[in-house]
């Protein structure tokens, strides 16, 4: 059984349920009006978006539905990316975010979570400066709010 | 264009959970927008130290709303405990601080006579202070005025030397109701034990109580008390107990038989025990009483055990899980100590024939000479779940010459020396590299030191982490680390940072495996924090160092002497090069 997925720009994507429904978004709208041929829309995707999120959602057509990591600590779960994931998410930076940004309305959690951990690795071992760089952000602190930011959180430099 | 700013606030909590505390300060002192969001993520768990750094309780109180575990070092009194109102607390944890400060507090130390003298482990987490040193610590009141604040929480971490705490324990007894878990280093006074217990057993939250589900004992004295009291109680809740390690006092009393009266009331009283660990020298495993008990159908969903310097015989534990054969064992630790050391055939069998190896998470057999390196190879080829691994010893030959490759990919920590024997090939090694590169969820590698077990083990070489052959990118700029390394303020850690990084650091570019064996072929274990290398035949140098720093971006800790740097300049240059990142390193 397939249904149509229609992007922003109005393409339209015919996609297996079963694709479609690692969208939990989709899979309860789905359940929402029970057998139908209606296409789908999905206003805050782009097509180019779209393409990436059913590209991902094919090949995780059969993985098992996601089970809460054992562990406690937030701290100690997996930054690890599976190899195939990777390779997915080697895009430019807008498509990184495009991605994140429909997985979330999506509600598609392991790309939620694959997104999260590429811009963590983006992140790790860099200073602010080198941050802003690699995001192209503009600091907007003065240097005494920077200052005073750094005094309150200095606790926080040791691991 | 979208940038990262453009993403909703809710998303930062989730790339922030894959940072370390440093990482997620540096993103709050990106721009306004990231401090806004990621603020949030820092304060929600608040480690307070004493000396340097310390948090003052002004800025504690204006980000309240955002704690949820919060840590409190000994030395912290006063404002910190009655100004402080943490809504969302959920975890409190009081802690002794051992660091190098720790010297600091002999003007504020008191005698102790009352404490035993004798300790068995140089490593328990309240050694740090001498155990007759004891610390003037905030006053009780204060204490409980902070326990009765904050009467939500769930979790406590208790490792402190004061006394004189019948005040908080009641109040926690009293009125935390939703304690789940306790975790106790410390003193409990003649006057305190019976109020102690009831809140172990969470029995005396009375109505709407949850139960304490988790009671784990890292190091507790109790000053005297009644042992009927304790026989009175319930621990219907409980799912994991462990003893580990408690203080013996050198004077025998009858109190000190205390881990086995509460052994045999949990027995009693708690169905639902999942984990049982039972460190104790000085009182032997109750292996007959345990036996019996399980054969009668006491503890049906037993998975975890846990028995460091294990006191009782192989026949006896095989007995044990052998009784437990019809659930899923998930984890055991026979860690050799003192006494027998010649676990080994018998275990590997029973836990064979239980086809334990589809499920184990945790083993841990270190230092049991009776673990041959074809055993470890069995266990790394079949044990998909392992978590946690600890082996005394595997051959090269046994890893290459084996069936299939390693499967225990989820592992996070291995334990392990591997060796090399005459008439290895030369592309073995690379191999076994390989292997090891495989296993990408790695925090902790200890690639032993001081092989166990192995028969002429003088003549064995292990592993060389040597020829390192680096990704193609730009040089590294040793000069610049150089004439930088003499200034270690902050100033001159960033210069550092910024000049001995290569590329863009590194990441993804080169998770390809290099094909010349060496740690550059370990570039893919992203994930790793501590690593301890054999130094008696490496000689590892600065290069090496600075691959690793650049490679394991998460790294806390590395222990093993760089012999292949230098003496006076050289070394200071190491040491400046991991203080940079800090990273603590052990030589």
């Amino acid at each position: 059984m397939t249904v149509i997925l229609v992007s922003s720009d109005n393409q339209d994507f015919k996609v297996d349920k079963e694709v479609a429904e690692r969208s939990i978004l989709i899979k309860n709208m789905l359940e929402d009006v029970g057998e139908s041929d209606s296409p789908i829309p999905l206003p805050n995707v782009t097509s180019a978006v779209l393409t990436k999120v059913i590209e991902y959602c094919e090949h995780h057509r059969n993985d098992p539905v996601q089970v809460p990591e054992e562990t406690d600590d937030p701290r100690k779960r997996s930054n690890d990316i599976e190899e195939w994931d990777m390779k997915f998410m080697q895009v430019d930076q807008e498509m990184l975010f495009e991605i994140i940004l429909a997985a979330n309305y999506l509600d598609i959690k392991p790309l939620l979570d694959v997104g999260c951990k590429t811009v963590a690795n983006i992140i790790k071992g860099k200073t602010p400066e080198e941050i802003r760089k690699a995001f192209n952000i503009v600091n907007d602190f003065t240097p005494e709010e920077e200052a005073q930011i750094k005094k309150e959180n200095e606790w926080a430099e040791d691991r | 264009m979208k940038t990262i700013l453009d993403l909703p606030p809710e998303i930062h909590p989730l790339i922030a959970e894959h940072l370390t505390r440093p990482q997620i300060l540096s993103c709050i002192l990106v721009c306004r927008s990231f401090h806004a969001s990621f603020t949030a993520c820092l304060w929600a768990d608040v480690v307070v130290k004493p000396f340097i750094h310390q948090v003052e309780p002004s800025v504690i109180r204006a980000n309240a709303h955002f704690d949820e575990r919060l840590a409190y070092p000994a030395v912290v009194t006063e404002k910190h405990y009655t100004t402080v109102d943490c809504p969302r607390l959920r975890e409190l944890r009081f802690y002794t601080y051992s660091g190098p400060f720790a010297s600091m507090t002999d003007s504020t130390v008191r005698f102790d006579r009352t404490v035993g003298s004798e300790v068995h482990d140089s490593q328990g987490p309240i050694n740090a202070c001498k155990l007759h040193q004891v610390a003037e610590l905030s006053p009780s009141q204060q204490k409980a005025h902070f326990a009765r604040q904050h009467s939500h929480i769930r979790k406590l971490t208790f490792c402190h030397r004061n006394q004189e705490l019948k005040e908080f324990w009641k109040v926690v007894g009293a009125e935390w109701k939703e304690l789940e878990e306790l975790d106790m280093a410390g003193v409990v006074d003649e006057d305190s034990v019976n109020t102690f217990w009831r809140v172990c057993s969470g029995y005396s939250g009375g109505r709407g109580s949850r139960g304490v589900r988790h009671l784990r004992f890292t190091g507790i004295l109790f000053l005297g008390g009644d042992l009927a009291y304790l026989s009175t109680l319930s621990f219907e809740r409980l799912e994991s107990l462990a003893i580990v390690k408690y203080f013996w006092a050198s004077e025998p009393y009858r109190y000190q038989m205390w881990p086995l009266a509460l052994l045999e009331r949990v027995l009693k009283t708690s169905r639902g025990l999942r984990r049982l660990e039972w460190h104790i020298p000085n009182i032997p495993f109750p292996v007959q009483i345990i036996q019996d008990a399980l054969a009668e159908g006491c503890w049906p969903d037993l998975s975890e055990l846990m028995m460091k310097d294990r006191t009782c015989s192989e026949e006896d534990m095989v007995e044990i899980l052998e009784l437990l054969s019809l659930q899923r064992l998930t984890a055991l630790d026979v860690h050799g100590g003192r006494g027998s050391h010649e676990f080994g055939w018998l275990l590997f069998n029973c836990l064979r024939e239980m086809q334990c190896f589809d499920h184990l998470r945790e083993l841990d057999v270190g230092k049991c000479a009776g673990v041959s390196s074809m055993m470890a190879q069995e266990v790394l080829m079949e044990c998909a779940h392992l978590v946690i691994l600890e082996v005394p010893f595997v051959f090269v030959r046994d890893i290459v010459t084996a069936s299939k490759p390693w499967g225990c990919l989820r592992l996070e920590r291995l334990v392990v020396y591997i060796a090399k024997q005459d008439g290895d090939e030369a592309e073995w090694e690379e191999r076994v590299f390989e292997q090891i590169s495989r296993l990408r969820r790695m925090r902790i590698l200890y690639l032993e030191r001081y092989p166990y077990g192995v028969n002429g083990i003088k003549h064995l070489m292990t592993l060389n982490l040597r020829p390192l052959s680096l990704p193609s990118s730009a040089p590294i700029d040793i000069n610049t680390v150089t004439n930088n390394s003499n200034s270690q303020d902050s100033d001159g850690n960033d210069i550092i940072k910024t000049t001995i990084r290569r590329g863009d650091g590194g990441r993804n570019s080169d998770n390809s495996v290099h094909k010349s064996g060496g740690i550059g072929c370990l570039s893919s274990l992203v994930q790793l924090q501590e690593f301890t290398f054999d130094d008696g035949q490496q000689r590892l140098g600065m290069e090496e160092a600075m691959w690793m720093t650049e490679h394991w971006q998460d790294l806390v800790c590395i222990r093993g002497t760089f012999k292949g740097v230098g003496e006076g300049d050289d070394v200071k240059r190491l040491k400046c090069l991991f203080a940079a990142r800090g990273i603590k390193y052990f030589s």
